[in-house]
């Protein structure tokens, strides 16, 4: 029997163990692949704040570059650039090494007294007399491991928490279908990320340059399978031809869903936390997804722990959890559902309209509220219908 | 559903939008279970159109 098994090593998970460990918590991270770190499935940008919060200094090992700005290219091809200190405010971001980043916080955990325990599917998850049964497959071999707690971190299929009847179905409109290559690339400023929007180039999503030094990049493109013409692998290759990059020198393909829908309805019950991308801690507008999911497993990870050994795993002794990450990112998470879905319904010409404006009046702080305050300002009507939101 | 596993990379979006909760990934496989009933949602999200629904 464990006080706590985390299912998913991603940086959710494994967050989620450090932290629980830490605890004294008997604790276990399951992962279905064979390696901690691969593959990659995302763009691998973090903010300060998140890692800041879960107390990680910034090591050279897994930093791949350091953000000092951002440039965003509307659909009509205006562009707008922010960088340094005066927009920054404190703010700067790095693009990870995800490989090398996510083994350290495996290390982490391990030193904090977790196992790890890779190969390992959870095929089932039941509730038997105070804890959860884990139906186990490693390899042909399929077993049984008990949970006091389970901590849901398996990511965009999020499928442990609806064993244990929490639903976390995705709809379509809320999936966006991701590609990326990591490539030889020069970008024209790597200190910047790139953003690239517009319904030809990225339908229901955008398309990025993510650098990774003065030659590497993580080019990559987000797009909402229902409202495209087309595969996401097709329209990748189009955004490389956009931007003069060469399929010839593509050193790794990446390729997943992103959650955009908001987190789901409630995140916890009997013996169960949902954290990260399972609990559609995602940033819908960005897609953002290790920040908000190192947070949510930071605040799971220490409550499983101490509430498993305090034999206290009900609904109601875990209801703490969802108070506290509401508390810690609901808010922004709400917001930016809003404006997410209120960009959707613009057209390109209206957002060539922004962007204007934007330029004009040019970015005060690299946040979303930075770049749209001004514009909400300065032409109210413009953009009155999220107004209301902010 | 049939997965095409040469085109496949077990991204796990599939199993993400099933509405029955059916599919199961390992490192190596996808697993259906006797859940699945051919909706097709999961044929329209797969990035790489490895899925197909008769």
């Amino acid at each position: 029997m464990y006080d706590v098994v985390i299912v998913g090593g991603g940086p959710s998970g494994l967050v989620s163990g450090m932290f629980s460990a830490e605890t004294g918590a008997n604790t276990l991270i399951v992962d279905r692949k064979v390696e901690i770190g691969t593959p990659v499935r995302c763009a691998e940008g973090v903010g300060r704040d998140p890692l800041e919060k879960i107390g990680i200094k910034p090591k050279e090992r897994w930093i791949a570059s350091k953000i000092e700005g951002i440039r965003l290219v509307s659909p009509g091809g205006i562009e707008i650039t922010a960088k340094g200190s005066k927009v920054l405010k404190g703010k700067a971001g790095y693009v990870l090494e995800r490989k090398e980043f996510e083994k350290y916080l495996a290390e982490m955990a391990i030193r904090n007294g977790a196992e790890i325990r890779l190969r390992t599917t959870v095929l089932g998850a039941k509730r038997e007399n105070g804890f959860v049964n884990l139906k186990m497959k490693c390899g042909g071999r399929v077993y049984y491991e008990k949970a006091r707690i389970v901590i849901a971190a398996d990511g965009i299929e999020s499928r442990i928490a609806r064993e244990l009847g929490l639903p976390t179905t995705l709809k379509l409109k809320d999936t966006e279908s991701g590609a990326q290559y990591e490539m030889y690339f020069e970008a024209e400023d790597p200190s910047l990320l790139y953003f690239y929007f517009g319904s030809e180039i990225a339908p229901g999503g955008y398309a990025w340059i993510f650098p990774k030094g003065e030659s590497t990049a993580n080019v990559g493109i987000g797009i909402l399978q229902v409202l495209s013409k087309g595969r996401v692998l097709d329209y990748l290759d189009k955004f490389l031809e956009l931007i003069g990059a060469d399929k010839r020198k593509v050193i790794e393909i990446n390729v997943g869903g992103i959650p955009v829908s908001g987190p789901i309805e409630r995140s916890y019950s009997d013996n169960l936390l949902v954290v990260g991308d399972a609990a559609r801690h995602t940033d819908p507008l960005t897609g953002g997804g290790i920040g908000n999911g190192m947070i949510s497993g930071m605040i799971a990870g220490k409550i499983a722990g101490v509430k498993s050994q305090e034999r206290k795993t009900s609904s109601k002794d875990l209801k703490e959890y969802e108070d506290k990450w509401k508390s810690e990112i609901g808010k922004t998470l709400e917001r930016n559902l809003k404006i997410k879905e209120f960009l959707l319904e613009l057209k390109d010409e209206e957002l060539d309209a922004i962007a204007k404006v934007i330029k004009k009046k040019g970015i005060e702080e690299l946040s979303v509220m930075g770049i749209l305050a001004p514009v909400i300002r300065e032409h109210p009507r413009l953009l009155f219908r999220i107004k209301d939101l902010l | 559903m049939k997965i095409d596993l040469e085109e496949c990379v077990r991204c796990g979006t599939c199993s993400g939008v099933c509405p029955q909760n059916a599919i199961i990934l390992t490192e190596f496989e996808v697993l259906v279970t006797e859940k699945c009933n051919d909706c097709g949602i999961c044929e329209k999200v797969c990035p790489l159109g490895a899925i197909e629904v008769p």
